[in-house]
């Protein structure tokens, strides 16, 4: 019996818990193993294209285990979650290091151009996220499944029960959102 | 919170809409709350620097 309270609006269109729930730690490993190669390649720029380190665990898992899942969209919403917490263990680690100025800079799919640069610190985009969350938790999700999820408005309404139409306007006023916090913590 | 979800209920209309008709969007919308103007055109503003955006 699974004891732990599920994740808001992530897991209550899994119809098969037990076996998503066997999965995650694999697909958390997977995604740490991915993240590590992808990080030790890119020494020098520290970029990171998080939705193609996604799709390729994606693709390993999918190949590798015979799960049933009920769409896609299921195992993108936790991966999500997952490569939050790797980008930012990734991000914290470097940081500690000091190496590469402590900052980890991944790639923004375009329609993410938070800055003009292209490029976020994670660790301040985490805390932004963590203060968003505290004020409109359901645009946290939004971000979270499109950005870390790279899944689209579509696949994101299917898992939160919003139309694509909403999903849209959530992204949008989210990002404003973000760029504006991000903005102000650099500029004092 | 309160304050955050009529600000994006604004924000989120007035990116539906033409740029050019976005100010006089938010005037209407804010109906004289001129806080509520002021924050919603901060936002808007961040749109604006992020340059080309794709049509939402």
């Amino acid at each position: 019996v699974d004891t732990e309270p599920p994740k808001p609006g992530l897991n209550d269109t899994v119809g098969d818990r037990s076996s998503l729930n066997e999965l995650m730690p694999a697909v958390y490993a997977e995604l740490r193993r991915l993240a590590g190669r992808y990080m030790s390649r890119e020494r020098s720029g520290h970029t990171l294209q998080a939705t193609a380190l996604l799709n390729e665990a994606y693709l390993r898992m999918a190949g590798q285990r015979k799960v049933d899942w009920h769409n896609r969209a299921q195992l993108l919403a936790v991966a999500a979650q997952m490569m939050r917490r790797v980008l930012l263990d990734h991000a914290a680690a470097r940081h500690a290091a000091k190496r590469g100025g402590g900052l980890l800079r991944i790639t923004l799919s375009d329609d993410f151009a938070l800055v003009p640069s292209g490029a976020v610190d994670l660790i301040d985009l985490d805390r932004a996220l963590g203060q968003l969350n505290e004020i409109d938790p359901q645009q946290v999700a939004v971000v979270e499944l499109r950005f870390f999820g790279g899944m689209d408005d579509e696949e994101i309404g299917g898992v939160l029960k919003l139309s694509p139409a909403t999903v849209r306007r959530r992204w949008a006023s989210a990002r404003l959102w973000l760029a504006r916090r991000l903005g102000e913590e650099k500029h004092g | 919170v309160d304050q955050w979800i009529k600000i994006r209920e604004i924000l989120e209309d007035a990116l539906e809409r033409d740029p050019a008709r976005r100010p006089q969007f938010i005037a209407e919308a804010c109906a004289g709350d001129t806080e509520l103007q002021r924050e919603v055109e901060e936002y808007l503003r961040y749109q604006d620097a992020a340059g080309q955006n794709p049509p939402l």
